[in-house]
């Protein structure tokens, strides 16, 4: 697919991984267990990895995390591995900047000369890099674990439930049904321009993507107006209403969390 | 019960395109009918008109005796469902089980019977195990098979399908013409529009040719295909299993006392019945 992305597509990209997270998601083991439960286990879960800093409990929850959606989720290694890798490029350079301190006065055991300042590396500055790192990549993986286990619609009936806004959750239906669409449709004109060879080189390429744009967009006005005629045809009038129902919510799974949050709980208090 | 639709003289516009120019028609119930025609024929727009997505610019559309206006039209989106030809352009919600909710929820329905209603769609078309698949994860096939789900849910008595064999693979479509007879036989009344000449040969009672917005024939498959003009107008074929039955009348294989046979099956127990009997007299 790389090959036939063509410049200034990013969006493209990031559509294909988004896509390949709800396609895992349909897939995983932990499909069917109570998405609500789910959502709350994950928000639960961040919020106690923001809130105490500890480096010890930032691995436990990477590893718990990771583990359980390897095995139970049974999300593939190469796909998680290469997930958990997207983010990892910016939380590390990020961590290098929080772990770099700049000064007019030499600092702690590393440094270099920058004529006017010193950049140097503390053992307060490292150990905080190193924290922030840990805690960001257990607040991903137990998001990731989230996603790979919850396909989006799933996640949107939850916040529903939540009484969010209807506009809101009815426009992520409306999104989430239409993204993949589209997708199709495009991905189907780029393979059409690229048999008539329009990515070769960077000129027909960039001419070849506006013409795709272009046609996609018209393509998306029409697939609306047929949208709507589906609505009316079925007696829509102003209220999009779908019936949702949810996997029970198992005592195995409440006990199951409960204890991890009690190991959770310990490592804040014990652990370093 | 089965309900009778009535539509005199309509006539519909798109902007400033003429695109059904006078149609009437009466339909009674229980029938089989096919809808033929080349693209562009205006047969999908006759369809929205029946279903009230679209309200004729002229004429009036009856059901069981009820003038349609714009403010009951939610009647006709009841009583008459529309099985969209694009699955893709019909199905709304992100999973199945909310798909086929949505019309009896609009129906006004209470829970309990919106439950009941969508389980018996799911068990009618086979489609136990995908209730919470999301529809971009479901094949061609699963997915008409969702999109006629839909409307069985809302008990629609007529029953329009676009084009309904279009895109989908051969057991797909034999799977598709099992469930459209099964439909039938059940007493409900079926209209389907094809280019499939054969299908519409075996499946139909009834045939209506549309060409530019017009109804130029309305008759039985062997009235219909008989007509050579309006063969030609329609760009249609002629059904193979005629043109061979035609081609041994000719030859004198066949009798010829105007009895035509509807499949394969037929054709072949006509011929075994005749030679069996010729062999049994002499
Ligand atoms: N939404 C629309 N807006 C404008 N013209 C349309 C629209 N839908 C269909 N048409 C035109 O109306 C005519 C009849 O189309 P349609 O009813 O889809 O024919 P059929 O289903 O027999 O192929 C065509 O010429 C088509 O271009
Ligand atoms: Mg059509």
């Amino acid at each position: 697919m790389s090959v036939c992305v063509p410049p200034g597509s990013k969006q493209f990209f990031l559509l294909v991984k988004f896509m390949l997270i709800d396609h895992y998601a349909q897939l995983s083991g932990l499909r069917k267990y109570n998405s609500s439960a789910k959502v709350a286990f994950a928000f639960l879960n961040l919020c106690i990895v923001i809130a105490v800093n500890k480096i010890t409990l930032s691995l436990f929850v990477i590893v718990f995390m990771s583990l359980t959606a390897l095995l139970k989720g049974k999300t593939p290694f190469k796909v998680y591995t290469r997930l958990m890798s997207i983010p990892l490029t910016f939380i590390v350079l990020s961590c290098i900047m929080i772990g770099v301190e700049f000064s007019s006065r030499p600092l702690g055991k590393y440094f270099i000369s920058l004529h006017f300042i010193y950049a140097g590396i503390t053992r307060n500055s490292a150990l905080t890099a190193v924290k922030v790192f840990f805690k960001a990549m257990a607040g991903i993986s137990s998001l990731y674990l989230l996603s790979l286990s919850t396909p989006v619609n799933e996640i949107v009936m939850v916040l529903e439930r939540l009484r969010l806004p209807k506009i809101f959750t009815e426009l992520m239906h409306l999104i989430y049904r239409y993204i993949f669409i589209l997708f199709d449709t495009a991905f189907r004109m780029q393979i059409s321009a690229k048999a008539r060879l329009g990515f070769c080189g960077f000129k027909t390429s960039c001419k070849s993507f506006a013409m795709v744009a272009g046609s996609l967009f018209i393509s998306a006005l029409k697939k609306s107006q047929a949208y709507y005629d589906a609505l009316l045809s079925r007696g829509y009038d102003g209220r999009l209403e779908f019936l949702s129902e949810e996997y029970p919510l198992k005592a195995r799974h409440i006990l199951s969390a409960a204890i991890y949050f009690v190991v959770l709980f310990l490592i804040a208090k014990v652990g370093v | 019960m089965p309900c009778k639709l009535e539509i005199k003289n309509i006539s519909f516009a798109y902007e400033n395109k003429n695109v059904l120019r006078n149609i009437s028609l009466s339909i009674d119930p229980g029938e089989k009918i096919a809808v033929m025609g080349a693209n562009g024929a205006g047969k999908s727009t006759l369809f929205l008109n029946l279903n009230g997505v679209l309200t004729p610019d002229t004429g009036d559309i009856y059901l069981d005796g009820i003038r349609i206006l714009k403010k009951n039209r939610k009647i006709l989106n009841k009583k008459v469902g529309l099985v969209f030809q694009e699955a893709d352009s019909q199905i709304i919600a992100s999973n199945v089980r909310s798909e086929i909710s949505f019309g009896p929820i609009n129906m006004g329905l209470d829970r309990q019977e919106v439950i009941k209603r969508v389980d018996e769609a799911v068990s009618y078309m086979s489609l136990e195990g995908f209730e919470n698949r999301a529809p971009q994860y479901l094949s061609g096939g699963e997915k008409k098979r969702v999109s006629i789900a839909d409307i069985l849910a809302m008990h629609s008595d007529v029953l329009i399908f676009d084009e309904p064999m279009t895109a989908l693979d051969p057991v797909s479509a034999n799977d598709t013409e099992e469930i459209l007879n099964k439909l039938s036989a059940e007493g409900r009344t079926l209209i389907a529009s094809t280019h499939d000449s054969d299908f519409a040969y075996r499946f139909a009672k009834r045939i209506i040719v549309m060409c530019e917005g017009e109804v130029i024939a309305d008759g039985t498959p062997y009235e219909i295909f008989s007509q050579p003009d309006v063969i030609k107008k329609a760009h249609i074929k002629k059904p193979v299993l005629m043109t061979v039955w035609e081609g041994l009348i000719n030859l004198d294989i066949a009798g010829n006392d105007g009895k035509y046979p509807v499949t394969e099956a037929e054709a072949l127990e006509m011929l075994t019945l005749k030679y069996k009997g010729k062999e049994s007299s002499q």
